[in-house]
């Protein structure tokens, strides 16, 4: 249970004629236990802020606190003991590939002074918590995507790691796959109670898994908070970056003598009929215009466009606002 | 005239696999250093001094190369004569041969694996004992297959220069004496040999692929 602190890390790539600052003054906070997901386009930073974190990338400037201890002025062979107790997850796996699964699992352990016995006690109980104890003999190459994730992840887990960084797990992997390894990072972080830091662009990551968002753009941190928090607040131009089809649609299907507002549900309000007795109460016309409710890790989230109409709109917004996690006017009569 | 032609054979079968064997024990080493100092910030200069003069030696045609070393020959082995002072020879030629072979297999490694195994914690001897040895063990194996056959051509030149085996038995017989069968019989079982070497080691290294 690792906590990490970031403060103002930069980092600039020298590519020939250009200057790409890949890193722009970043900082953040992870606490023990928690999930977070590093969200953002493709070249915004992510995997570079987690490569930071393990110092696989040496950030420019700046300081990364793991337990409280600065990272950054380590030496060598005090960096190589850190890792030790860092498990990493790759997006293309990286198993070794003349290595079978039994000696992939095993290599950490073999790393350091474990008898022969312990290891192996070790390596089949991992094995049997990811579902590989018949994979044991074979190799990399004959296994699918899904199942080297899971080698993958019973290697960075076999050290019992108190960190546990995943560089786009799900990325190389179908639907079905990805689900099941999200299901399975999540019991793991039940039963063991790692801190998790993730790199993703796939929101699907972010709803299933992550106690925090950071989102990145180009470099800067333009958000870092909870789940439900990020999409009320960024959803404009989380849609525009990640092409949704929200952003436009309520605008273009409202009639002229319409209100325009966006609603937004956190928790056990998005199951209650807040919206249907509203109108009631103010005689509201209300019509839903687009809309959707999903099950965020720790609650339901749900935004609705909708179109209004009547003489007591304002009141209808005001006492809306005092139910509801955020309403924002679109546009106004 | 079987006998000489056993007893070339012996000779030439000896100074590859001794010359092969010596090059393989240095050569590992060498490609080993020159991958790890060509990706370090720290070691640049000395991979660039490593990289030339590997370069230079082998820039060098290998027949003007024993003429450069008979001195340094004549010092080590005690002669410039016989199948030792070719071994001498063979071995410095073949060197940086297996050092580039070594270098560019470790090069195919993928990054991604290097990047696993610096994030499990792995120190230097770690990282080549461990990882890139084992995960490039089929192409070494490959490498030494090329440069066994390299040497088999390379000991037929120095039979050239009195080295004995069947380069110096044919060039004798034919060269000097228009005997050609004899010749025949040299070339075929260069040949034979090759194809054994290529075959085996193509088998071998196929075993272990994964």
């Amino acid at each position: 249970m690792s906590t990490v602190e970031v403060r103002n890390l930069e980092l600039t790539f020298y590519d020939k004629n250009r200057t790409n600052r890949v890193l722009r003054d970043i900082s953040f906070n992870v606490d023990q236990g928690e999930i977070v997901s590093l969200l953002g386009l493709s070249g915004a930073g992510k995997t570079s802020l987690l490569r930071t974190l393990n110092l696989l990338q040496r950030p420019d400037s700046g300081q990364i606190r793991i337990n409280g201890h600065e990272i950054t002025n380590l030496s060598q062979k005090e960096i190589q003991e850190m890792r030790k107790r860092i498990g990493v997850v790759f997006q293309h796996f990286n198993l070794f590939r003349n290595k079978t699964v039994y000696d992939n699992i095993a290599f950490p352990l073999g790393l350091q002074k474990v008898s022969r016995k312990r290891i192996e006690e070790k390596v089949r109980k991992t094995a049997g918590e990811m579902n590989l104890t018949d994979k044991l003999t074979a190799y990399p190459s004959t296994l699918s995507g899904g199942e080297k994730q899971r080698v993958a992840i019973a290697r960075a887990m076999i050290v019992d790691p108190d960190l546990l960084l995943l560089d786009e797990p799900t990325s190389a992997l179908d639907p079905i796959t990805k689900l099941r390894i999200l299901n399975t990072v999540n019991a793991l972080n039940q039963k063991h109670h790692m801190t998790i830091i993730t790199v993703t662009h796939d929101m699907d990551v972010v709803k299933t898994l992550s106690d925090k968002v950071a989102y990145l753009k180009k470099g800067l941190l333009t958000f870092f908070g909870a789940p439900q928090d990020f999409f009320a607040g960024m959803g404009h131009e989380i849609s525009l970056d990640f092409d949704l089809p929200e952003a436009e649609t309520g605008i273009i299907r409202a009639k002229n003598d319409a209100q325009l507002i966006t609603v937004y549900f956190w928790g056990e309000k998005a199951s209650q009929p807040v919206l249907w007795n509203l109108s009631r109460l103010h005689d509201v016309q209300l019509n839903i215009i687009s809309g959707n409710i999903e099950n965020l890790k720790h609650g339901k989230y749900g935004h609705l466009e909708c179109e209004i109409r009547g003489n007591s709109t304002a009141d209808f917004i005001t006492d809306l606002k005092r139910e509801v996690f955020k309403v924002e006017v679109r546009r106004d009569v | 005239m079987f006998e000489q032609l056993l007893q070339a054979s012996l000779e030439t079968l000896y100074m590859l696999f001794l010359s092969g064997t010596l090059a393989t024990l240095f050569g590992i080493p060498l490609g080993i250093m020159l991958y790890l100092t060509h990706r370090s910030n720290t070691h640049k200069r000395f991979y660039a001094v490593l990289n030339i003069t590997v370069n230079i030696f082998r820039s060098v045609p290998f027949i003007i190369l024993v003429l450069l070393l008979i001195p340094v020959t004549k010092q080590v082995v005690g002669t410039i004569i016989g199948p030792d002072a070719a071994i001498f020879n063979l071995t410095i030629a073949a060197v940086p041969f297996m050092g580039r072979l070594v270098e560019n297999s470790l090069k195919n490694i993928p990054q991604g694996i290097i990047d696993s195994a610096t994030s499990l914690g792995v120190n230097g001897k770690q990282l080549i004992l461990r990882v890139l040895l084992p995960e490039s063990l089929p192409e070494q194996l490959d490498n030494i297959t090329v440069l066994l056959i390299n040497l088999v051509t390379f000991t037929a030149i120095a039979g050239a220069v009195g080295a004995g085996g069947l380069g110096q038995l044919a060039i004798n017989y034919g060269y000097y004496r228009f005997q050609w069968d004899m010749v025949l019989y040299s070339v075929v079982v260069l040949v034979a040999l090759s194809q054994f070497l290529q075959w085996t080691g193509t088998r071998l290294a196929q075993r272990f692929k994964h």
